[in-house]
């Protein structure tokens, strides 16, 4: 046995306690949401004013409505993220739909229609090609999206370490700056498209997240309560201000018409751990012992006007510290 | 050069469903991975002298043959060509490049349908899988033990990429 001095940390709830209230009828957020526009044309290519395009979202069933303009192009800004069902109406064509049509955070989404002559009635299915090239913007960046967020593993569920997912990131040099990840809480900024760590700009449903000393990210939200995010590393839009480096949208998890949740616990321990290489007095890890557990329930109080979401994420850590 | 200057860098994300069909016990895998290789970062090497400005560590000292990296542990970088002088020295800022970072962290996941909307997942999570030490940087500071050494990992307290560490998680979903 080796001599070690035993830190103890244990606290529960307030590192990533966070409890999100969504309700529907409220303003959407500035940017951490999506935009979605086109255009639409009759057969022979030209622009149909007036037409109805509808967006209603599958999870929680709120719709937005825009009418297409003299040059046939329509709008929806600042719609959350998700999946939606698109519905294209106009009198002596025929009615366009798009059953799933994903839009994720941060983007603008462009999604052209041509119609065909016939009755109103006649309902069309259309299959979105994807979208892969952001046509709407010039700005370079990725979306992490949400089986990513959930599935990849991630060393104490950090949410900043999946900001190294991103090209343009790098894992910090071993010099004290706000990259470097900390025991317990991970790192609190990271570096991208070659900014300094304090540039980036932090967003979760358009709030910004940013320490107003130091810049960094004010609290890491918890893993469970991200739906995604999209990392913009150059040339993003002028409606981001206050920071040069990068923008970090993150849009959190809603409840939906459907109950949905999750209880989740994650146990990590000494037993399977390596030592570390310069750990020269024992062959064995120091104790450890780390369990994270909490959960993710989001449900409807009155369908399809008031939805709910939470999220509650607690930590407990032991752990011996090696004398080396 | 910044002290976060990283010439080369390569990352790899992915999630892979296994494509095995059958009843609940059967199907459901899946493999998830980081695969992270990037080069290393600058060490600036510098003098305790502190004549100059009155600031210790911070002065260049002077450098007197080719830098020759030698990549140990206990001699990262050959320590003799360095001559610590009360004075701006000839060493320019961030020269000596330091050790690269090499990760991979795997999961292997089962899920578990439960009924027709509720699933159980259990993850078993390898960070660092290959047990790859990643060195820190070499010390810096000339005429002290530790100039040229590399005394930690990179992220010491960080836990990223120092050793293989294993978690386990277990999640209800509905």
């Amino acid at each position: 046995m080796f001599t070690q001095i035993i830190t103890r940390g244990r606290f529960c709830a307030p590192l990533t306690a966070v409890v999100l209230f969504l309700a529907l009828f409220a303003p959407a957020h500035a940017q951490s949401t999506t935009t979605l526009q086109g255009r639409v044309v009759d057969p022979k290519g030209a622009a149909v004013p007036g037409v109805k395009v509808t967006a209603r979202s599958h999870a929680t069933g709120v719709e937005r409505v825009a009418q297409t303009d003299s040059g046939g192009s329509f709008q929806i800004a600042s719609l959350p993220a998700g999946l939606y069902r698109l519905e294209v109406r106009s009198t002596g064509f025929q009615t366009q739909v798009i059953e799933r049509l994903s839009l994720e955070v941060g983007r603008t989404v462009t999604q052209d229609f041509r119609l065909s002559l016939g009755d109103i009635s006649q309902e069309v299915s259309v299959i979105s090609g994807g979208n892969l090239i952001e046509r709407a913007s010039i700005s370079v960046g990725q979306v992490i999206d949400q089986r990513t967020v959930q599935e990849i593993p991630l060393n104490g569920r950090y949410f900043l370490d999946l900001g190294l997912l991103v090209p343009g990131s790098v894992t910090p040099p071993q010099s004290w700056s706000a990259a470097i990840p900390v025991r317990g809480v991970g790192s609190f900024a990271f570096n991208t498209a070659g900014a300094r760590e304090e540039a980036v700009n932090y967003m979760i449903n358009g709030i910004s997240l940013n320490h107003p000393g130091f810049s960094s990210i004010n609290f890491q939200p918890s893993i469970s309560s991200v739906q995604e995010f999209k990392v913009d590393t150059s040339t993003f839009s002028a409606e981001y201000g206050q920071n040069s480096g990068a923008v970090v949208n993150i849009a959190t998890r809603s409840g939906a018409n459907k109950f949905h949740g999750e209880l989740f616990e994650f146990l990590r321990n000494d037993a399977l751990d390596a030592r570390n290489f310069f750990e020269f007095n024992s062959s064995e890890p120091p104790p450890f012992k780390r369990n994270m557990f909490g959960g993710n329930f989001g449900g409807p109080l009155v369908k399809n006007r008031t939805i709910c979401g939470m999220t509650v994420d607690c930590r407990t850590s032991t752990r011996g510290a090696a004398s080396s | 050069m910044s002290d976060f200057d990283t010439r080369r860098r390569f990352v790899l994300n992915a999630i892979y469903e296994l494509p095995i069909r059958g009843n609940r016990f059967v199907e459901g895998w899946q493999l998830a991975a980081i695969v992270q290789s990037q080069s290393g970062n600058p060490v600036n090497i510098v003098t305790n002298i502190n004549d100059v400005n009155g600031v210790t560590n911070t002065l260049r000292p002077d450098v007197t043959g080719p830098i020759n990296i030698i990549g140990e542990v206990d001699r990262w970088f050959d320590p003799s060509v360095f001559t610590a002088v009360a004075r701006f020295g000839s060493l320019g800022r961030n020269v000596v490049i330091g050790p690269r970072f090499d990760n991979v962290d795997f999961s292997i996941t089962k899920n578990t349908k439960i009924g027709e909307r509720a699933r159980a997942q259990f993850r078993a999570e390898f960070f660092d899988l290959f047990n790859h030490a990643n060195l820190g940087q070499p010390g810096n500071i000339i005429g002290t033990p530790a100039f040229g050494r590399i005394s930690t990992t990179r992220f010491p307290t960080g836990e990223s990429g120092s050793s293989r560490q294993v978690q386990f998680a277990m999640k209800l979903m509905f």
